[in-house]
């Protein structure tokens, strides 16, 4: 299944976010599922649990084991949360465990039973294999050992190790496939708010242009009277970005794996450009188109790269004045058509903008040598 | 399969986390190279031994040396790999024309392009591997080489996982690795790749560095000292310094004389500095230098070689005595 890249920028948006207590509660409810529990039957308790063997004296860890093992254990969420706390294991490596409790599940023989602590030592199993293989840098199994808070002892995690080793004969390697199939209920309601946000942004960039278009139409029918009126600001928001997600969609993947294009995002240009297209009324009338490209290049600056775009504000008064001087220069009657087209064929991809631009330098200075010359000074 | 399916023979080499020693298969007879880790309590099954085997239980290639089997005790780990006859290095060190090291063309451009084919088949399967140098560089007598010890591979191309930079072996350690680059990909083992052409051709290491800055030093000494013109960016590298002593990039044919213009050209390609600037392995193996591999009809008959074997080896044995 190719995963779009919809999916792989929810992705990325999900593991920057900080452990949280619903992935805390999935993770305990997915090792659940694992493996199924038989109560310890009461007559187990008749027989004292014989001292383990002890401890090498290499070891350091002072676990006392023989209270441990008859201890009823702390509740899997708790000793999750523990080890995340002792840990600091950040959201990558957490919830790439899931990936292998997964795929454990689906090894393990269903009718397998396990003790108590079964859940609780295949969890922190699979977080180990995902520290140790993910990160270059990870916990030593001592260390694990003493973030389980005595629980187990160091030769237990490293026999925990070995088996689950065994059991997933090694079979390590997470695809991105693999962490978009486990994290979906995560991913789910990111890829919405993604597309949302993107939509509501091209929204407000239609909208924006349609309020400059109504004062353009308030001027032609009243004299433009210097009365100190606080024309409204116009900001025109940044094509894309609307909210802190959507700029790094745009951001150029860090590694330049063969995999992963350079200049990956999410809405390219191209499809984005379809997306509006498809809304708009093409004219065939290209003078008109041109202009209006022209006009959308100089006011809104569509050239710079989307990421790095800081919207210069809309001084309105002047550049209202130079609006309505250039549509004077036009036959009067198709401005309002004029500005209709405005906001679609504008938005056609950075390329045809350029070369219009330098096809054009000359018709378009002139013009606005004419501006000078009446000693308006364009600002 | 216990270990004593495999009879140990004599000691190969010993690493800095494993001793290779080598066995041979009691049942079929097959020679092996068995490489034993030492498993310390403290640690358990070490995180490289781990990427090792997961990553090259994968790996099935032609110039990828083969896994053959893992045996998994309490305090000791044993990787059973194909047996190779020698390493780059040894190779190296035992031939060349006054045993200088240096090797003759036709076998740097054989053994050049089989180590290409094993990086191209790891990158596209999404592995770094991260420690390329001659010492890493198994050969057989069947004048085949092959890419060994996956102990510092890592996979990539997933948004999980935390890169150091302390990896690659110093001397092929490309230099945006040096100044603390953490955010690498494949251009790291084309850096080295590019280091270990050059080595073949002289018998000598191209940058023997002896600690992070002087490594860089070297590096800067040929191929000229970079800066924001040359390298856009390079300033913002954590380890960065802008009171670098400059140099000025050296012609490479100083430092590899009579080496062939086609040759000379591929370790242009590949010791670019800036990563993004250094060809791929797919690239590499197009280059027109390894024509006579990749389009032999429209190209001169490639003369009759193999790395070590029989009578090329009696050649090589007279010369030396």
């Amino acid at each position: 299944m190719v995963y779009s890249s919809l999916e792989k920028a929810s992705l990325k948006v999900f593991l920057r976010k900080p452990v949280a207590q619903d992935m805390v509660s999935y993770l305990a409810a997915t090792t659940d599922s694992v493996i199924k529990i038989k109560p310890s039957s009461p007559n187990l308790e008749q027989y004292p649990t014989p001292p383990s063997t002890p401890m090498d004296n290499k070891s350091t860890t002072n676990n006392n084991n023989n209270s441990n093992s008859s201890k009823q254990p702390v509740a899997l969420t708790l000793f999750i949360e523990r080890l995340i706390s002792y840990s600091n294991v950040q959201t990558p490596t957490l919830m790439s465990t899931l990936v292998y409790l997964i795929r454990l599940r689906s090894i393990l023989p269903s009718n397998s039973y396990g003790i108590e602590s079964t859940r609780h030592r295949l969890f922190l199993g699979c977080l180990i294999l995902a520290a140790k293989n993910l990160n270059d840098s990870s916990p030593l199994n001592k260390h694990w050992a003493k973030y389980t808070d005595g629980a187990l002892s160091i030769k237990e995690v490293n026999t925990i190790e070995r088996e689950l080793l065994g059991y997933l004969n090694w079979d390590l390697r997470i695809s991105n496939t693999d962490l978009i199939n486990c994290l979906s209920p995560f991913l789910q309601p990111i890829k919405e708010k993604l597309k949302k946000d993107h939509e509501l942004s091209l929204l407000r960039k239609q909208q924006s242009v349609q309020s400059l278009q109504s004062l353009q139409s308030y001027n032609n029918y009243n004299t433009p009277i210097n009365n100190g009126v606080q024309h409204s600001r116009v900001t025109v928001t940044p094509s894309y970005s609307s909210n802190g997600s959507i700029p790094e969609l745009m951001k150029s993947s860090a590694s330049n794996s063969t995999l992963a294009s350079n200049t990956s995002s999410v809405v390219t240009p191209s499809n984005s450009s379809h997306f509006l297209n498809a809304s708009a009324n093409n004219t065939t009338d290209t003078t008109i188109k041109e202009e209006s490209e022209y006009i959308t290049n100089y006011y809104f600056k569509k050239n710079q790269p989307t990421n790095t775009f800081k919207p210069k504000p809309l001084r309105l008064r002047s550049s209202y004045d130079n609006l309505s001087n250039i549509t004077n220069n036009i036959n009067h009657n198709t401005s309002d058509d004029f500005f209709k087209k405005f906001s679609e064929e504008g938005k056609e991809n950075n390329k045809s903008n350029n070369n219009y631009q330098s096809q054009k330098t000359g018709l378009i200075k002139e013009k606005f040598s004419l501006l000078t010359r009446a000693g308006r000074v364009i600002a | 399969m216990s270990s004593s399916q495999f009879q140990q023979l004599e000691k190969l080499g010993e690493g800095t986390y494993a001793t290779v020693y080598k066995g041979r298969n009691r049942g079929t007879g097959q020679l092996v190279a068995m490489k034993e880790i030492s498993l310390d309590s403290e640690e358990g099954t070490p995180s490289t031994a781990i990427r090792e085997i997961s990553l090259m239980k994968e790996l099935k290639h032609e110039n990828v040396v083969t896994l053959y089997d893992v045996i998994h005790t309490e305090n000791k780990l044993t990787l059973v790999f194909e047996y190779m006859d020698q390493d780059l290095k040894q190779y190296m060190d035992s031939s060349g024309y006054n045993n200088s090291g240096a090797l003759d063309p036709q076998i740097v451009k054989s053994l050049m392009f089989q180590l290409l084919r094993g990086i191209m088949f790891c990158h596209d399967n999404r592995v770094l591997h991260r420690d390329l140098k001659p010492q890493n560089l198994l050969l057989n007598n069947k004048g085949e080489l092959k890419l060994g010890d996956f102990g510092l591979a890592r996979a990539f191309g997933i948004p999980v996982n935390t890169f150091s930079n302390e990896v690659v072996t110093l001397w092929y350690r490309a230099p945006d690795v040096l100044m603390g680059s953490r955010n690498y990909s494949t251009s790291i083992d084309m850096w080295s790749a590019g280091c270990i052409l050059a080595e073949m051709f002289t018998g000598k290491p191209l940058f023997p560095g002896n600690s992070n800055d002087d490594q860089l030093l070297k590096i800067f000494r040929i191929m000229g000292t970079p800066n924001e013109r040359t390298w856009p960016g390079v300033s913002q590298y954590p380890n960065f310094k802008n009171n670098f002593n400059v140099f000025i990039p050296q012609d490479l044919r100083s430092i590899i004389p009579g080496i062939d213009p086609l040759a000379l050209n591929l370790l242009q390609g590949l010791l670019q500095m800036r990563p993004e600037a250094r060809i791929s392995a797919r690239q590499a193996l197009q280059h027109p230098w390894f024509n006579e591999f990749t389009n032999p009809l429209n190209s001169q008959p490639i003369p009759t070689h193999s790395v070590g074997s029989q009578q090329q080896q009696q050649q090589q044995a007279q010369a030396q005595f």
